[in-house]
């Protein structure tokens, strides 16, 4: 995370975020809270976070889902890939520690037991003004200061 | 009924009028032996084929010659209970297990299928 707070990388990322976003082994919950937050109703492109479709383009990524065997190599592919520095967040119960599907055979046990991750977002799935923040907060350091000049994150 | 009397029981049903429509093929573990129940919905009601296979080496033809929808649940089935459908392309294939899937664990909706067990051996844990 000091990585945000080094150097120029406050000024030029603060507004410009690109995420790509990876489902390992989700339900599809979790994905369609982020495409929420991303979309105009709760909006994150007004905070300069961008989905990009390559890991390459990527700043931080954000996965979700329970890490399964057939997800895992592929989850590390894709996390080499990212250019530093690089920021993960686990967003869901199931990417921060298997979720609902714990005890079945094939649900691995989080992210973090395959990657470094920086942030975790709970949630069964997170709302969207969950995720926002946590990004938000990723960038920041800590929460949103209501005294900035800052619209309200969420009306 | 007898497993091999399902296909034209299964041909019969969807012969029938409204109920061309095969919903889904559901597998059981009963214990002793795995039922296999094949769903026919016609709009308000549903007509149910059953049949029961024993549970060592568990084969019975494929009824995708005559009804070609059957082809994933039955491949689904073969995965998740080890049944072997004679005739359907997946037959010895995998659909949704991990390519990694241990040859000796048991597949994993039997009741004797550790699933803490088949997680190490996917290297989950």
């Amino acid at each position: 995370m000091a990585s945000f707070k080094v150097g120029l990388t406050p000024w030029a990322r603060k507004r410009s975020i690109w995420v790509f976003h990876i489902n390992a082994a989700s339900c599809n919950g979790c994905d369609i809270e982020i495409l929420a937050a991303l979309t105009p109703r709760y909006d994150a492109e007004r905070l300069g976070v961008e989905l990009v479709p390559s890991p390459r383009h990527a700043d931080v990524l954000l996965v979700t889902g329970t890490v399964n065997s057939m997800m895992k190599d592929r989850l590390k592919a894709v996390y080499d890939q990212i250019p530093e520095p690089k920021h993960v967040v686990a967003i869901g119960a199931c990417a921060l520690g298997g979720g609902v599907y714990k005890e079945c055979y094939n649900a691995g046990r989080g992210i973090d037991s395959v990657i470094p991750v920086d942030l975790y977002i709970p949630g069964c799935p997170p709302r969207p003004e969950a995720i926002i923040y946590g990004i938000l907060k990723l960038v920041t350091g800590g929460p949103p200061d209501p005294v900035e000049e800052e619209k309200p994150l969420v009306q | 009924m007898p497993p091999d009397k399902v296909l034209e029981a299964c041909k019969t049903v969807a012969s029938m009028p409204g109920f061309y429509h095969l919903s889904t093929i559901t597998g059981l573990d009963l214990g002793e032996e795995i039922g296999i129940l094949y769903h026919f919905w016609q709009g308000k009601s549903f007509v149910v084929v059953r049949t029961a296979l024993p549970k060592t080496n568990p084969r019975m033809k494929s009824i995708t010659e005559s009804l070609p929808s059957a082809v994933l649940y039955e491949a689904e089935i073969q995965d998740l209970l080890g049944v072997a459908f004679e005739g359907n392309p997946y037959l010895g294939k995998k659909l949704l297990l991990p390519d990694k899937y241990p040859a000796d664990a048991p597949p994993p909706l039997r009741k004797e299928a550790d699933p803490d067990k088949i997680r190490k051996m996917l290297e989950l844990e």
